[in-house]
């Protein structure tokens, strides 16, 4: 990507974002760099950067995770994964009345079971990222 | 353990619970119930709410296996889920920030009036970073989460967020810009 000649301020400010992460390079990151060294709002913003990931990162740690890992496995019944057209998944244990129902539906032209796709689970049914990717 | 000794180990658990194998999925809540259950903690601020949130991402994640297709670490894949699974319970709810932004400031702004360097002042403003980090929008706090807390390079924070790595920076420049311009008056780069 060229580099623009003449970066406003504001632009470069938004730069230092990159710099902090290490993700500027070359011309753009001495071209950064010097601005840091003249401007001392930038200096601030950049010093400040360090604070607010201090500040962020500084969360107390999940308690023991064995209890989290029996409720979750708790909540998982004995369900086949099956790796089918949108990953339909049907419990075990539903085989046999599926079956019947399955049967019936047939000849009473009942819906069948609306089942949930894998890429409605991924995407939360509607993608929330959706809004900000636009 | 390196990434790929990771990446290959996720593999066989996934392999074994896709042949009938429930419990092999426990491993897998083992190996990444912490990352998950920090990235819904910081999403939702009520900790109830966020553990049954992690409890949920890792259920959809079950039932979603099967098209796991591995072209990106199985993490970043359930970030991807956690994510959009913290966004839409927050979206859903349309909350609205727990803090008053200009009243946190205001009050902090008092508080360090005419006061002496204080050791106690970065946990105080760690506390308030937090604050303030609660009020931002929720596409803001996931990108500050994965950036700043959960260490993802831009090259995941893209596969999580669906998006361009320009769209990455873009996002945590704002986000940043947002953050610190609330959080100046009372961070040690007060500024000019």
């Amino acid at each position: 990507m060229d580099k623009e000649p003449d970066m406003t301020h504001d632009q470069m400010k938004e730069r230092m974002s990159d710099l902090y992460d290490g993700e500027l390079s070359g011309d753009d990151r001495r071209e950064a760099e010097a601005h840091l060294a003249s401007c001392g709002e930038c200096r601030a913003f950049y010093a400040n950067l360090g604070s607010l990931t201090a500040g962020l990162s500084a969360r107390p740690a999940p308690e023991e995770g064995e209890a989290f890992t029996r409720r979750v496995m708790a909540r998982i019944p004995a369900v086949a994964v099956q790796k089918t057209s949108g990953a339909r998944i049907v419990p075990v244990q539903w085989f046999a009345p599926l079956v019947g129902i399955a049967a019936m539906a047939l000849l009473a032209i009942i819906p069948a079971q609306r089942t949930v796709s894998a890429e409605e689970i991924l995407t939360g049914g509607q993608d929330e990222m959706a809004d900000f990717n636009s | 353990m390196e990434p790929k000794e990771r990446d290959r180990e996720d593999g066989v658990l996934i392999a074994r619970v896709l042949a009938g194998d429930r419990e092999a999925y426990a491993g897998l809540v083992r190996t990444y119930q912490a990352r998950v259950r920090r990235l819904c903690a910081s999403m939702l601020k009520d900790a109830t709410e966020a553990e049954d949130a992690a409890q949920d991402v890792f259920l959809k994640a079950y039932r979603a296996l099967a098209e796991y297709q591995g072209t990106s670490s199985f993490y970043t894949w359930l970030y991807r889920i956690a994510s959009n699974h913290c966004l839409g319970l927050l979206r859903s709810k349309a909350r609205k920030p727990a803090e008053s932004w200009d009243a946190l400031v205001e009050a902090e702004g008092e508080k360090n009036a005419g006061s002496a360097p204080d050791p106690r002042r970065a946990v105080e403003a760690a506390d308030t970073v937090r604050a303030l980090f609660e009020g931002l929008d929720p596409a803001y706090k996931l990108v500050l989460t994965l950036r700043e807390m959960e260490g993802l390079s831009y090259d995941e924070i893209a596969v999580v967020m669906d998006c361009s790595l320009d769209s990455v920076k873009a996002r945590l420049r704002r986000a940043r810009l947002e953050i610190e311009e609330k959080a100046r008056h009372f961070l040690p780069g007060k500024g000019v």
